[in-house]
């Protein structure tokens, strides 16, 4: 009964959304989609955004009974959370806020940060994949060289048609390989979403019966 | 660095002052607070006394303003926020002052409102400051006389959620001396069922004030209060009046351009003038009462605040002297509402012919198909196809793409267009292109040796369904344009060799009830069609008549200013409320010619057309009896039509077949959802006419379509099926097939080969290395929720993998990004703990929601790889620019790590960064890979199969289309 109700909902509600998908009308689009599954969806997030908190609470409050390695830092999630949180509640979440303050000032710079170490990443990954071991890693050597190339402008000044050929490559052998993965992943999520409504695939159901 | 309880301590304590010293800085007195100077409010000129005009002198950019908040109240020491204007902080404000029309509806009880009178935030006892108005009906009553009320509700809530409120019996006799038998009906609805809007109301005074926020969302001090009253002014004369005399037709032609303020212009008159000089007709016309005489009103009509038609046609007497029309002049007079009017410039007539107006439309109008039934589409021509730039392909500029648009409905197919380019001056094209596949742009090889800067001319034919006339064609010039570098087409338009770029196809719309057309859109003549939209109704708006509530044992009810007070009874809503007229209309009785009205309310409603049908006897005997003792018979004919008038209103009430249909039902929820099927269905019909014109008073409108006498109305039908996407699902419908099939044959037990997945097979040994290792695994299920199909496909390989970590007995952490996706990988891992006979061994902590926010789970995730040491990561699911931080990180730390996601842009950085990667496809199967259930593999089969058949329609469509075979093509939708 645990899994057999849920997998009727599921399959109920993935038959529902397949006619949503053909079918413009009214009822489905407006009725339906609008009126009902919106609604219940905004309203179950907060639900759901507030399991997380507890099961991120537990985890770092165990750490901390358990004096897990490193368990000091779980006090900065708990003072984190606690100082967003009032910042939220009393000063309130319009900028000019402390909430907005703490926004712009600590977690963006933070984000920015993690974002900019990608370009070394990069750097880094790109001197992996470039190194000319084979016949095939020295093709994407060549192929990489001429995309970057005529990106700049000394590219243009060494040879004027590069951004002709890097457009070529780009379009035609990149968007072939492209459209070939993508071709799998579409048939791969469709094979998905049938397995799911016809109830081959119950991997998302959990476990018990 | 080891962080000790020392260490510790110190850096608490930094973070404390860091905090404290924040909340110092905030709560900091200014010491000089800025005050908005030169602020005025006065009246908005033109108006219909609904409008004040706010004006001020913005604080210098070094001031930080982000925005200027302005207060209005009845009182000066009471004032309401009413809005904010944002400014950019960075560049301040350019211009030297700033403005804010109040003239048009503002929040008086919405939802967003405080529950009670609040004070505005930082401001002291003495401040007049406040938040908006409460909701809070009591304290609202007392102001509410001095605006104008409109309510917004929700149709449902006027249904069924009103409360029937009965007033009492008046003591006093009403307009026509007798007492009334019974009090007046409301429809109440509380404060947070409706929104309502309030309008300044002329003559009576509103005060203002204006702050300025700095960004610290300081308030600076309030601007000097100012007051305002708005008064009703002379409607602006209209910007321009063209008129025309056609001389074979004997008609005299207006159309006009009304002022930018015209929401109370009501009607419209025209003179003919005698011929005079401009500056004569200015002072004449400044008063109007030395007009009288000197110009002869030829015609007259309603206005409808802008949206009736802005055109005209006086036929010219009988025997007139055509000369002394197109001699004389005209000037348009605009009168608005309160009895104010303006006059135009005067217009002298151009002396045309019907040759010279455009050709009448061939229009029809049809239900739009693929939709959910709120869109009707008004057709007027053939499909349009026109060039709108071109490219040069190479330097020498021999070859140029030509970009082209073609205007069409989804009924209009157009199978080929054939394009012929003709240099100047030739009459023989040089090239001619057939178009066969519409991709909106075809190559042009310019001819050897001609000048392209001295341009082209392209004729452009079509062939399609419903037929195209072979005499169709549209023609362009393209010439060089030096700015642009480029050959562009000019703005002429040629249709059928006659120039349609300065026609206007203009579209009006009549509703059943209505009796005039309304103004839907102008369109230019580069467009064949319009798609009008028919909303279902959800809203309904009414006039808020007053309000009643509760306060100590008394109810108090005020209506139309009216205060009135009595002790409270059994069955009194005490609720504070909104009082709402219960009239609603039901139906228009076509043949009648009568909207009928009816209450929301059963009894009322029928008590309603009872006492409708009496008045209306009572009306017609009294008319009856007038005419019989009427001697002149010009009056008679009046009576007459009143007569026939009051008749049919008559007829209609006491016939409708809807009216007593609804009035047969009791129960009041039952017999609303009659009522508003009736009035929701009747409404949503429509009929159109198109209006071709220069917008100079050349205009020919079309006929309104008929069915024998009556207007032909239609209402747009809401589809079950999208005929976009049959296609998409007969493919699908044969996947589904295929999958069925091979689930079939795998349960039957035929041996189904799958390729080997090297990422597959290593999932084991990583998973063994980790155990031998003694350090954890960690799983990531990308940062997609569980909307993705990704996630779903990871999940169906964390199972497993949980399964093997459980058997061996290592740690598998899951840090997961989506907090919807959390309980249920915390249940999988559960199950797979449980499953392998280890339910000692699972901790629920392991697998635990970190964040949804992108980098500071990459960071967190980072921490955690490190500080574990984990010798497996996998990366299943969606990832973006997250993927290449954590895995380069996994590389640092020296984990064997396997990936596997459907995001193309991330695959190269998984294979650079991860020992083996899934690519896209792949990591779908690895669930049924991993599985072996026959089930599985099936689908794993089809999915193999239904590509090569895709493979097979690429190929076969692409041979086809090199000869021009288009069918597949077309058959294929685009999206």
């Amino acid at each position: 009964m645990k899994k057999t109700i849920p997998l009727i909902i599921v399959i109920l509600g993935g038959f529902i959304f397949v006619m949503y998908a053909f079918s413009p009308h009214k009822l489905l689009q407006d009725d339906f989609y609008n009126k009902f599954f919106l609604p219940w969806t905004y309203a179950s997030i907060p639900f759901a955004a507030l399991l997380g908190v507890m099961s991120l609470s537990m985890m770092h409050s165990s750490k901390i009974k358990r004096r897990a390695p490193k368990w000091q830092y779980s006090y900065f999630f708990f003072a984190g959370f606690a100082i967003t949180a009032l910042a939220g509640f009393i000063g309130g979440t319009q900028k000019g806020g402390m909430l907005m303050w703490i926004f712009e000032n600590i977690q963006m710079p933070m984000s920015s940060t993690m974002f900019s170490l990608l370009a070394f990443y990069m750097a880094s990954a790109a001197y992996k994949a470039f190194r000319a071991r084979s016949a095939e890693a020295t093709v994407l050597l060549v192929a990489a060289i001429v995309v970057m190339l005529a990106q700049v402008p000394l590219g243009v000044k060494l040879y004027k048609d590069l951004p002709i050929i890097s457009q070529w490559i780009l379009d035609v052998p990149n968007l072939a390989s492209k459209r070939g993965i993508a071709l799998g992943v579409g048939l791969g999520s469709v094979a998905t979403s049938l397995k799911i409504l016809l109830g081959i695939e119950r991997s998302y159901l959990g476990g018990g019966d | 660095m080891r962080l000790d309880k020392r260490r510790l301590i110190y850096l608490l304590l930094f973070v404390l002052i860091v905090f404290f010293t924040l909340i110092i800085a905030q709560k900091q007195s200014d010491k000089d607070r800025y005050v908005v100077q030169d602020f005025r409010v006065e009246d908005v000129p033109a108006d219909d006394g609904s409008g004040l005009m706010l004006s001020w002198k913005p604080l210098d950019r070094s001031k930080r303003v982000i925005e200027y908040r302005i207060y209005r109240g009845v009182t000066p020491d009471q004032l309401f926020f009413l809005d904010a204007i944002p400014v950019n902080v960075k560049t301040g404000v350019a211009s030297d002052k700033m403005f804010y029309y109040d003239n048009s509806g503002s929040e008086f009880i919405d939802i967003a409102s405080p529950r009670n009178l609040t004070k505005e935030k930082q401001q002291d006892a003495k401040s007049p400051l406040y938040r908006r108005m409460p909701r809070n009906i009591p304290f609202l009553a007392t102001i509410a006389d001095k605006f104008a009320l409109l309510s917004v509700i929700e149709k449902n809530k006027y249904y069924y959620r009103s409360h029937q409120i009965q007033m009492d019996k008046p003591t006093e006799p009403g307009p026509d001396g007798k007492i009334p038998e019974s009090g007046d009906t409301y429809a109440g609805l509380k404060d947070n069922q409706q929104s309502v809007i309030c309008f300044l109301k002329p003559g009576e005074k509103y005060y203002y004030t204006v702050v300025a926020i700095n960004e610290r969302r300081q308030f600076q001090k309030p601007a000097e209060v100012s007051v305002g009253s708005p008064v009703p002014n002379p409607p602006d004369p209209a910007i321009a009046l063209y008129s025309v005399v056609l001389a074979d037709k004997k008609e005299l032609q207006f159309e006009w351009d009304l002022p930018l303020y015209k929401d109370d212009i009501a009607q419209y008159r025209i003179h003919k003038v005698p011929a005079m000089g401009d500056t004569v007709w200015n002072q004449m016309k400044q008063n109007p009462e030395t007009l009288q005489g000197k110009t002869l009103p030829i015609t007259q009509g309603a206005v409808g605040y802008g949206s009736l038609k802005n055109y005209c046609t006086v036929p010219l007497p009988e025997g007139a002297n055509l000369a002394s029309f197109v001699e004389a002049n005209y000037s348009l007079e605009l009168m608005d509402a309160d009895g104010f009017s303006s006059f135009s410039a005067l217009s002298t007539p151009q002396l045309k012919n019907s040759a010279d107006l455009p050709p009448k439309a061939i229009f029809k109008f049809e239900d739009k198909p693929n939709d959910k039934g709120d869109r009707l589409t008004v057709v007027w021509d053939d499909p349009i196809c026109f060039v709108v730039k071109t490219t040069a392909l190479n330097s020498e500029v021999s070859k140029l793409r030509v970009n082209y648009q073609l205007n069409k409905t989804e009924n209009q197919k157009v199978h080929d267009i054939y394009f012929e380019f003709y240099k100047l001056g030739e009459s023989k094209p040089f090239s001619t292109i057939k178009e066969y596949y519409q991709d909106d742009s075809v190559v042009l090889k310019v001819p050897a040796g001609y000048d392209y800067k001295q341009g082209f001319r392209v004729k452009i034919t079509m062939d399609g369904t419903p037929k195209i006339p072979e005499d169709y064609m549209l023609e362009q010039d393209l010439k060089y344009d030096p700015k642009m570098l480029a050959i562009m087409p000019t703005k002429e338009l040629y249709r059928n060799g006659r120039d349609v770029s300065t026609i206007n196809n203009v579209v009006y719309r009549k509703t059943v009830a209505s009796p005039n057309l309304s103004i839907v859109k102008r369109n230019t003549s580069y467009d064949n069609n319009l798609d009008v939209s028919i909303p279902y109704p959800s809203m309904i708006q009414k006039p808020v008549l007053g309000f009643s509530f509760a306060k100590g044992d008394s109810l108090i009810t005020i209506v139309n200013g009216q205060r009135k007070a009595r002790k409270l009874k059994a069955g009194d809503v005490k609720t504070p409320l909104a009082l709402l007229p219960t009239e609603i209309d039901l139906v228009y009785d076509k043949k009648n010619e009568t909207r009928i009205e009816t209450s929301i309310f059963a009894a009322l409603g029928a008590e309603m057309a009872k006492d409708k049908v009496t008045q209306l006897n009572k009306q017609l005997a009294e008319l009856k009896t007038q005419k019989a003792s009427l001697i002149d018979a010009q009056m008679g004919a009046s009576l007459d039509t009143n007569i026939d008038k009051v008749s049919k209103q008559l007829a209609a009430y006491s016939q409708n077949k809807n009216l007593l249909h609804a009035n047969k039902i009791s129960r009041n929820r039952s017999r609303m959802r009659y009522v508003a099927s009736v009035r929701e269905d009747y409404n949503r019909y429509n009929s159109y006419q198109v209006v071709k014109t220069d917008g100079k008073g050349l205009f020919v409108e079309t006929d309104m379509p008929k069915e024998g006498d009556e207007i032909v109305y239609k209402k747009p039908i809401s589809n079950w099926f999208d005929t976009n996407k049959i296609v998409t699902l007969i493919t699908m419908l044969a996947f589904g097939i295929l999958v069925i099939v091979y689930v079939t044959l795998a349960r039957r037990g035929k041996e189904l080969y799958i390729r080997p997945i090297a990422g597959l097979q290593e999932i084991d040994n990583a998973i063994g290395r980790a155990t031998e290792m003694g350090r954890p695994i960690m799983y990531m299920l990308g940062h997609a929720s569980l909307s993705d199909v990704a996630t779903i496909a990871s999940f169906g390989i964390l199972g497993l993998v949980a399964r093997k970590a459980a058997e061996y007995d290592t740690k598998l952490i899951v840090p997961v990004f989506s907090y919807i996706a959390m309980p249920i990988a915390q249940e999988i891992v559960r199950e797979a703990h449980y499953a392998v006979g280890r339910p000692d061994s699972f901790d629920k902590n392991n697998v635990f929601f970190l964040t949804d926010v992108q980098f500071a789970y990459v960071a967190g995730v980072n921490g955690i790889m490190i500080r574990e040491r984990a010798a497996t990561n996998f990366f299943l699911g969606y990832f973006t620019a997250e993927a290449l931080l954590m895995t380069e990180t996994g590389n640092a730390v020296g984990s064997v790590q396997i990936a596997g996601t459907d995001a193309v842009t991330q695959i190269p950085f998984f294979i650079t960064t991860c020992d083996y990667t899934l690519i896209g496809e792949e990591f779908y199967a690895a669930s049924a890979y991993l599985n072996r259930e026959p089930m599985q593999l099936g689908t794993l089969k089809a999915q193999d199969y239904f590509k090569f058949f895709v493979f097979t329609v690429v190929i076969v469509g692409a041979i086809l289309s090199t000869f021009q075979i288009t069918v597949i093509n077309n058959i294929l939708p685009l999206k």
